[in-house]
């Protein structure tokens, strides 16, 4: 080991300008990539792909997709939409929504297509007509009156019209290709131009417009995720002033922000290489790699400064820095990539990405702030003045540490453990009531207060529509739905799942099916029923179009789609087991009910992934901890002084989620691996210094003394810095992402309390004999 | 020919043998489609889809019944402690104790035909109607239902027809008459008469207790859900699109004026000589000396209703409701 140290050393020290001038060459090509990174939030990254249930959504998607909508209420403000204003303002927007590139122009549905046609029974059958005459004139009143008993007789109130007639509505499919150019629909392009052409054009203090939809909430997410970038300048101008204040010297503030920033220009410019795009989700990434690159810099400029403070030249100062923090550093930074590579283990893209991206930010470190850092510090000329600044400064902190040395006291030690164990034993007694999904309504990765969530709580609230709804897909034999036995099953089915708690109503071919045999029989609600005879059930299916989302082709396959009270975890549980329970008892061969699709059914796979993924996912990182803390320690007493803080914080900060009803997600299940994977490197830097000097049989109070004489106040600063990365996040305009800017904060600053208070504590124990 | 081996099967299999499933019981039985309300010796009693059977002693507790049928049920009557529910699939079910426990007395779904009216003259005399003409009749309490064809109600060719045909060929015979007669939709009673109301402006009156019907003129050829005599004695049948008739004396039907288009399902006679006709879109039509339209805020079909004190209790699509002006 000494000797590829040697060896390395005198590679990079000797080469100084060739060093610098490499890796100047590699940042400006990766600068170059990095500028081509594109934001990207594709729909199928965030789910769990290989779950049996997203394996039914995907093989059925081509019939069923339509998930891809945008649904635009356009809302008087004061009073009812029959007015001229209100009614030319529709079909204004209706007919600009018609012209947006990406919306398929034969799918756009409100009052004025022509698709929405109303029909009553009369003594002869049916009659009926377009619900807006094609001679409608919005400035005749008498014309406004006929609109509105025609779109009471078309049934279409809660759907097309809100139920206090407030509001219409105008709905759209979307391609995922352009017809034309074959290119991707791009979501967040369409997204701006809903909020430009719709919203921008034509909500006024008379007439609002609200728009939901998968790729408008994209668009805002996206938007969302744009206020990164000053949260980025923020941390990064806090974290200056911190460094700054730390060694009081403007260069020495200057090196290790720069080098953490060329980490993060080289994991962006990585990103572009491997092909990914930067999600909302993975922009944690950057904060990180810079936080981390910052912790490990002041390491080393500390330890630098320290050695210029005792007399060395900055050059040599600067080679000894390399060879004491090669090690403690590599093996901190590789436990950080191998506690980020466990997250590979969790089937969900949007997690590998990130998992793959925090890695290699993590690695690239190693290179930045632990060659090219020393390497530009031995330029370095510190002067007298900077040694006289730290002085005095050496006694003042050694009073300070001799006081945090009283936490290796035995007596004091058993005070801590007994707290801490407390601590534990509530922790543990929380996180068992931690809830797993997305706790509350509206689109989770928003705040509710946002405005998407306030057009979704609108439209959800004046329309019989909800987002939150599950397709069970019904699977039989084709042409199934001329059968009465199935179809008459597939209503029972509906029947009972709309009896479970949670589901407020359902629809299915069958249920419509019934609809329109009472509408064949004079609309005499005595006929609703299926019925048994075939050539009537043809009769009322044929009404119904593969369009409406119920059907097939060839009708093998028919979605009973159960909408939901709410999107929580428990109703969905209840639902899932409901269906399950259900066709434990009735499923057959030829009548298979499968789990599922919609977003509740998307909800319910990721929950289930989650849940799945916890367990494992805890057991790598913590192995992996323990195997590189077994390696670099050899001590089984050192690995558990290490990893136990860290579990007792992993647990509590499941606590938190409990208390603060944040749910174990998508987005926060990695926060724990990557506070495990981080937080581990405090104890390893102090350990690594205390460790042989108790192999060496010097007293524990002593050897942690000198540690944090040492390396104590990086450690601290290390903690703050992490700490200060990921608490500018709290402001975050999107959901999750302050979500995870609490966990990381709280995750990065107990974890080194912990080993600042409670590894000493367990030292004091394990090696009891050395007092 | 596939009659004449249906018709050995049913007579092998005999009308009740076929395979019936029990009623689901479902907490949301009270806000299902509800089809027919009456008064039973305990409380109300009120059925509909599923095979739903509902009772109540106060109109707010509703409780589902045990039922071996899972067939939407369109009709109850009360004969003292004995209620009988008629629905599709040709089903007639029976209860002896106040609607606590059911037996099936026909069940037929082969007949792809549903019951709508179910009436009894006094404990073991009754009749259930139902769709394409759709006749039985029993005297015993419903152990034995007997088809009646009422051919009577066809118009002269028609009855030509059909009497030529049953020379020719019975089979073709018996095919014909099950699908050339109308639907029937209600049975009412008024002292010694029977009225009948049905499909494509199908009227009727009888005298024989319903073996032998004289069909009743009138201009008009949509359907008729309901005719009842009102408790101020007035003739009324309510039909489709708003269409409401009142029966004078001297001048036959004459129509009344609702200006509404919706059909009308049921005349409910109330206590005071008022009258009340409930139909589709949550349509009330208040009727004593003059006729005021109402619609209920849900704007939901309205089947029947039943007046219990100073109160109202309506089954509606989406289950109980109470009614007021």
């Amino acid at each position: 080991m000494t000797r590829l140290i040697d060896i390395l050393e005198l590679v990079f020290f000797r080469h100084r300008k060739w060093v610098i001038i490499l890796f100047g060459l590699l940042s400006g090509f990766l600068l170059w990539q990095a500028t081509q990174l594109k934001l990207d939030a594709a729909f199928t990254k965030n789910i769990p792909l290989n779950h049996p249930y997203m394996q039914n959504y995907m093989k059925h998607q081509k019939n069923f997709g339509g998930a891809n909508s945008i649904l635009v209420s356009v809302c008087q403000r004061d009073g009812s939409i029959f007015n001229q204003t209100f009614f030319d303002r529709l079909k204004d927007v209706h007919d600009q929504l018609f012209f947006i590139p990406g919306v398929d122009r034969s799918q756009v549905k409100s009052l004025y297509s022509a698709s929405t046609r109303f029909t009553e029974v009369v003594e002869e059958g049916f009659s009926g007509g377009p619900v807006i005459p094609a001679d409608f004139n919005s400035a005749n009143p008498a014309a406004l009156k006929l609109v509105s008993e025609n779109i009471v007789k078309a049934g279409i109130v809660g759907r097309m019209v809100s139920d206090d007639f407030k509001c219409a509505m105008v709905t759209a499919q979307l391609l995922e290709l352009d017809p034309q150019t074959g290119e991707k629909l791009d979501t967040l392009a369409f997204a701006a131009n809903l909020e430009t052409q719709l919203r921008g054009q034509y909500e006024d203090d008379k007439i609002s417009v609200h728009i939901i939809g998968f790729s408008k909430m994209v668009g805002d997410v996206a938007d969302g995720a744009k206020d990164v970038l000053l949260f980025f300048a923020i941390a990064i101008a806090i974290t200056a002033v911190m460094v700054y204040l730390f060694c009081k010297s403007a260069l020495l503030t200057v090196l290790p922000l720069l080098c953490s920033i060329i980490a993060v220009i080289w994991q962006m410019g990585l990103l572009t290489l491997l092909g990914f795009g930067l999600d909302p989700m993975s922009i944690l990434v950057p904060f990180l790699v810079f936080a981390i690159g910052v912790s490990h810099g002041v390491q080393m400029i500390n330890s630098v400064g320290k050695e210029v403070i005792a007399g060395n030249t900055a050059k040599q100062g600067a080679q000894k820095a390399f060879r004491t923090l090669l090690v403690p550093g590599g093996i901190a930074l590789l436990s950080d990539t191998v506690g980020f590579m466990t997250l590979l283990v969790i089937d969900i893209g949007i997690i590998r990405e990130l998992a793959i991206t925090a890695s290699m930010g993590v690695a690239v470190i190693i290179l930045t702030n632990l060659v090219l850092l020393p390497v530009l510090m031995s330029y370095v000329k510190l002067g007298d003045g900077y040694k006289s600044r730290f002085a005095n400064k050496e006694q003042r902190s050694d009073r300070f540490w001799n006081r945090i040395a009283h936490c290796s006291n035995p007596g004091v030690a058993k005070v801590i453990l007994v707290v801490v164990a407390l601590l534990f034993a509530f922790g543990w007694y929380e996180s068992e009531k931690m809830k797993i999904g997305d706790l509350h309504a509206g689109a989770p990765a928003l705040h509710e207060s946002s405005r998407y969530n306030q057009d979704t709580f609108l439209i959800t609230d004046k329309y019989a529509i909800s987002v939150d709804y599950m397709s069970v897909l019904v699977e039989t034999t084709p042409s199934a739905c001329t059968s009465f036995e199935v179809m008459n099953a597939i209503d029972e089915f509906q029947w009972k799942m709309e009896n479970v708690e949670g589901v407020q109503s359902a629809v299915s071919l069958a249920s419509v099916a019934k609809l329109i045999n009472a509408g064949y029989n004079e609309g005499n609600p005595k006929w609703r029923v299926l019925p048994r005879n075939q050539q009537s059930l043809v009769q009322n299916i044929s009404r119904v179009d593969t369009s409406s989302g119920l059907l097939n082709g060839d009708c093998s396959v028919m979605p009973v789609i159960l909408f939901m009270a709410d999107h929580k975890a428990e109703t969905i549980n209840r639902v899932v087991d409901a269906v399950k329970a259900y066709r434990q008892q009735y499923e057959r061969e030829d009548l298979q009910f499968k789990l599922a699709s919609g977003p509740v059914g998307v909800m319910a796979a990721t929950n289930e992934a989650v849940k799945a993924a916890q367990a494992p996912m805890m057991l790598y990182v913590f192995g992996a901890v323990i195997l590189l803390c077994l390696l670099s320690f050899r001590s089984l007493r050192a690995t558990l002084a290490v990893v136990l803080p860290l579990y007792v914080v992993s647990v509590l900060a499941q606590a938190l989620m409990t208390k603060l009803q944040i749910g174990l997600t998508v987005s926060t299940l990695p926060v724990i691996a990557l506070g495990v994977g981080i937080g581990v490197d405090y104890g390893i830097y102090i350990l690594s210094t205390m460790s042989q000097k108790l192999k060496s049989g010097m007293a524990v109070r002593q050897a942690y003394f000198d540690a944090l004489k040492e390396r104590g106040s990086a450690v601290l600063f290390t903690g703050i810095t992490l700490a200060i990365g990921v608490s500018t996040w709290v402001f975050s305009s999107l959901k999750f992402q302050m979500d995870m800017g609490i966990l990381l904060t709280f995750m990065f600053v107990v974890n080194m309390l912990g080993a600042v208070v409670v590894l000493p504590a367990l030292a004091a124990v394990f090696w009891y004999k050395q007092k | 020919m596939k009659l004449p081996v249906f018709l050995m099967l049913a007579l092998l299999v005999g009308p009740t043998k076929a395979h019936s499933t029990p009623a689901f019981v479902a907490p949301l039985a009270d806000q299902s489609l509800l089809l027919d309300v009456a008064a039973t010796a305990e409380g109300i009693i009120a059925v509909g889809e599923r095979g739903h059977i509902l009772l109540s002693s106060d109109a707010s507790n509703w409780q589902q019944q045990t039922v071996p049928v899972s067939s939407t049920l369109t009709s109850v009557t009360v004969q003292g402690q004995r209620i009988w529910a008629v629905g599709h699939d040709a089903v007639i079910i029976a209860s002896v104790d106040n609607g606590h426990s059911w037996q099936i007395q026909n069940y037929q779904p082969e007949l792809e035909k549903p019951l709508m009216d179910v009436l009894f003259l006094d404990e073991n005399h009754g009749l259930a109607i139902g769709a394409y003409g759709l006749f039985y009749r029993t005297t015993d309490g419903g152990a034995n239902w007997q088809r009646e064809p009422h051919i009577e109600l066809l118009d002269e060719d028609d009855i030509q027809y059909l009497q030529d045909l049953k020379q020719e060929d019975e089979s073709l015979y018996e095919q014909e008459l099950s699908s050339i007669l109308p639907h029937f939709n209600r049975l009412s009673r008024a002292g010694e008469t029977l009225y009948l109301a049905g499909e494509a402006g199908l009227l009727a009156a009888s005298q024989d207790q319903g073996r032998s019907w004289q069909r009743m003129e009138i201009d008009y050829y949509g359907s008729f859900f309901d005719i009842r005599q009102t408790t101020d004695n007035r003739l009324l049948a309510a039909g489709l699109r708003g269409h409401l008739f009142e029966y004078q004396a001297q001048d036959g039907w004459q129509e009344l004026p609702t200006n509404m288009k919706s059909s009308l399902n049921s005349i409910v006679p109330l206590a005071d000589g008022h009258t009340l006709v409930v139909g589709n879109n949550g349509y009330l039509i208040w009727l004593n000396d003059e006729l005021q339209v109402q619609q209920t805020e849900e704007e939901k079909a309205v089947l029947n209703a039943l007046p219990v004190g100073d109160k109202v209790i309506a089954v509606t699509e989406t289950g109980i409701r109470f009614l007021q002006k």
